[in-house]
């Protein structure tokens, strides 16, 4: 008679049915599926706050810029230029330092747009408002006149796009509108919580999860915080105005009407990237932007490079650089006399 | 494979059928979970699963040679080859360039030059933890507190159970063994526990710590903070790294649940501790009785006299803080901990006999060292640390920084609540008190908040992993 095969050992016992795991899975489901009605409910209903979008920084700026294009914003002077513009100069500080305190809205974009699309970041405005903007200062840094992207870079076609009206279109899927995602960000928490507005350069635009609100509090001006830190292995750094950033320089740009002073200038590098001579080959280059440009006034007098404590990078100014270089431009621009009629007695 | 990925769950849903498939035969079982967390392994970086089967079959060879001999000499020297395995592995991968470059930059120091190359070794995911695990074996048996095992998948999935593989808890041969040696019966509380402390868990990791992230990442990438970005920072870090650790750990323990098997409790309420001591009782606990049971007992614990107490305590925190990483900034938050720890000791063998510190104070002053334990542990560099502390004294804080305080108590609110909860009730899940129906419903609107903060991006990994 042969032994009875051993039975193996049962590994694990489920003492519960499928109709436990069914209720458990069901409750959670449950809830899941209130989350998404209330909100499909209460967007119905009216009860949801106005969606707030989230876009990357370079659309948020590039967006942000053209909206106040076409706005009624009181700016008597338009700030425009790259990231240094952007930047570097604080809008309300600015107003603030400056006789008869005119308004300053700060339209400073990117260094790989052309000068043509900055000249039309401000032109826009001042066609809509005749007779209000007494100013146009174009403040580019030193780094623009060596990199080159084309008017077609997919900014320029962003920039072109926007200011024809068209709204971007809406790229979340049917599912992620089925359930309410969407909704829930823009409408609820983009305001409440640090979303990341993701751009392919935003890291170099400092702290940018709240960005409309920034520009809403300061005019258009951003801040990169931080300290300029040279790396030791850095090579030496050169400094040129390139062919290809001349010719698009030497582009037909809209021009401002002759009442309206067009300042142009060069932002500062960290003192430790300068070189020796730097401050001449600033300003030789500046002369031959400003042959190009045709500015009314040339800001010569500006610093050429700041101690790199006032730097978060290469290019931008940390808020305390910024808020320095602020008064630094303001003293220039009062030359220019008082931008608004006192208030007669 | 992340936890939080789509990978993950496609992986572990097919798991979990064949695991179904495999209810009646423990052997099959058993190898199902071998087969799996090798899988699962070698996704990170199949490269490495050689070393994981080196680790596990010298420690499985050794414990069975251990129980074939008496003789003192020889059990010793089967310990040796265990312990050298180990942590010669562990020490070539993670700190052999480490050492390599600090004895170059001290010679440079007594003015002698050293042209060595750097190695740049790749870290294998979670060496540290198995490593650990399987030495923790190997000691038991050496001690006579466990016997060896002869089934050699018992043992595999003892070291590679894919739930706890890459970081953590740090099992014990003599909790993970035994269950793996038997029938489990997995009854409607534990599948519900579970489904709850992985869905908590994926919460904590996605929502709450990826989230934090954005207030800690600005203040570490600047050279010159100031007071408040800093304190900002460091909370926010203090915050990230429970979340994302406790978030895995809890993912880890539920999914083990779910499949009838108990992993230690890794963290309880640390931030509610009111001593140092206290603090290492609560936070990553697996670690911390590691050190406990088989580095600070074994160099004497607190059994000869006062000044070797702190020495032993100085010793096994040092040791600690590299564990976490070949890098000085660790080291520093090492010693950090045991100069707290051997003051605390201090304290309560000289003062508190005398006078009783209030709970309150006791706990403030933890959160104070806890924090500064933080930004040593997340600084880059030494620079940093001393760039970091510096700030502390220049309070020039930005215009943004009442909007950060304000969004960074709102994303923490939902932690904090719970923790509140879960130390009224002394209970770690008090969420289990909960008709079932409410459960659900909080579960749901938790996996409603994981998939709206769920980016589009590549799922961010876990803090740990990098141990």
């Amino acid at each position: 008679m042969s032994q009875p095969q051993k039975s193996p050992t049962p590994s694990h016992d489920f003492l519960y049915s499928g109709a436990d795991i069914a209720r458990v899975l069901l409750a959670s489901l449950g809830g899941f599926i209130a989350v998404v009605l209330l909100l499909h409910a209460f967007n119905m209903l009216g009860w949801l706050p106005k969606p707030v979008r989230v876009e990357g920084t370079e659309q948020a700026m590039i967006r942000r810029r053209m909206l106040m294009a076409k706005s009624d914003a009181p700016a008597a002077i338009l700030i425009v230029g790259d990231s240094s513009s952007a930047i570097s100069v604080k809008a309300p500080l600015l107003s603030e330092l400056l006789p008869g305190r005119p308004a300053v809205l700060n339209q400073g974009l990117f260094m790989f747009l052309n000068f043509a699309v900055y000249a039309d970041a401000a032109t826009q405005f001042i066609d809509r408002h005749p007779g209000q903007v007494k100013m146009v200062v174009m403040i580019v840094t030193m780094q623009k006149l060596q990199v080159w992207r084309t008017g077609e870079s997919g900014f320029g076609r962003l920039w072109q796009q926007l200011t024809a009206d068209a709204e971007p279109p809406a790229t979340h899927d049917d599912v992620h509108r089925w359930l309410a995602i969407p909704l829930a960000r823009e409408t609820m928490f983009n305001r409440q919580l640090p979303f990341v507005a993701y751009g392919r350069a935003e890291r170099f635009y400092g702290d940018s999860c709240r960005l409309k609100r920034q520009f809403d509090d300061y005019d258009g001006t951003m801040f990169t915080p931080g300290w300029f830190d040279r790396p030791n292995n850095a090579s030496d750094y050169s400094w040129s105005f390139i062919d290809p950033v001349r010719m698009e320089a030497e582009l037909p740009h809209p021009t401002f009407a002759r009442d309206i002073v067009f300042v142009l200038g060069l932002a500062p590098v960290p003192e430790s990237v300068a070189g020796t001579g730097f401050g001449a080959t600033r300003n030789t280059l500046l002369a031959e932007l400003g042959a190009i440009m045709q500015p009314d006034v040339l800001l010569t007098n500006l610093p050429a490079t700041m101690p790199d404590g006032l730097f978060a990078t290469l290019n931008h100014l940390n808020p305390r650089g910024a808020e320095r270089f602020t008064r630094l431009l303001a003293d220039e621009l009062s030359k220019q006399g008082s931008f608004t009629e006192p208030p007669k007695p | 494979m992340l936890f939080n990925s789509i990978d993950f769950l496609i992986f572990f849903s097919v798991f979990l059928l064949g695991y179904y498939l495999a209810r009646h035969h423990l052997q099959a079982r058993n190898r199902l979970i071998v087969v799996a967390s090798y899988i699962f392994y070698a996704w990170w970086d199949y490269r490495f699963v050689g070393l994981l089967l080196w680790s596990t079959f010298v420690d499985y060879w050794v414990a069975l040679a251990l129980a074939k001999t008496t003789i003192m000499n020889r059990r010793k020297a089967l310990l040796v080859i265990s312990l050298v395995s180990n942590l010669g592995v562990l020490f070539f991968f993670k700190y052999f360039d480490f050492f390599r470059e600090s004895t170059r930059l001290l010679l440079a120091e007594l003015g002698m030059e050293a042209h060595w190359t750097g190695m740049q070794f790749i870290l294998p995911v979670g060496i540290s933890f198995y490593t650990f695990q399987t030495l923790s074996y190997t000691i038991d048996v050496y001690r006579g507190k466990i016997p060896p095992t002869r089934d050699v998948a018992q043992f595999m999935a003892f070291v590679a159970f894919f739930p706890q593989l890459v970081a953590g808890p740090i099992e014990r041969a003599s909790h993970l063994l035994p269950q793996l040696a038997a029938t489990v019966k997995i009854d409607l509380r534990m599948l519900e526990s579970g489904i709850w402390l992985f869905i908590w868990g994926l919460f904590k990791k996605v929502v709450l710590a990826d989230s934090f992230a954005y207030f800690v990442d600005p203040t570490f990438s600047f050279v010159e903070p100031e007071a408040s970005q800093t304190i900002i920072g460091v909370t926010a870090f203090a915050l990230q790294i429970y979340c994302d650790f406790s978030g895995y750990t809890d993912m880890a323990r539920g999914m083990a649940r779910m499949l009838g098997f108990d992993l230690m409790q890794n963290f309880n309420l640390p931030y509610f501790a009111t001593s140092v001591q206290d603090f290492w009782h609560r936070w990553h606990i697996s670690l911390s009785t590691w050190l406990r049971d088989y580095l600070y007992l074994p160099l004497g614990g607190n059994r000869r006299g006062r000044f070797r107490t702190y020495l032993n305590l100085m010793i096994v925190m040092l040791l600690g803080g590299l564990w976490h990483g070949a890098a000085w900034n660790f080291v520093a938050w090492g010693l950090w901990q045991g100069v707290g720890l051997v003051i605390n000791r201090w304290w309560r063998q000289t003062v508190t006999p005398r006078w009783t510190m209030p709970s309150w104070a006791g706990w403030m002053l933890t959160i104070l060292f806890t924090l500064y334990g933080w930004l040593l542990f997340r600084s880059s560099s030494v620079d940093q640390v001393l760039q970091l502390t510096g700030s502390l004294g220049n309070w020039a804080p930005e215009h943004w920084v009442p909007l950060q305080i304000r969004e960074l108590f709102l994303l923490a609110s939902p932690l904090l609540a719970m923790q509140i909860w879960q130390w009224r009730s002394n209970d770690p899940e008090a969420t289990m008190r909960l008709p079932g129906w409410a459960r659900g419903l909080v579960q749901g609107v938790l996996i409603y908040l994981i998939i709206l903060f769920w980016g589009t991006d590549e799922p961010s990994s876990f803090i740990y992993f990098q141990f």
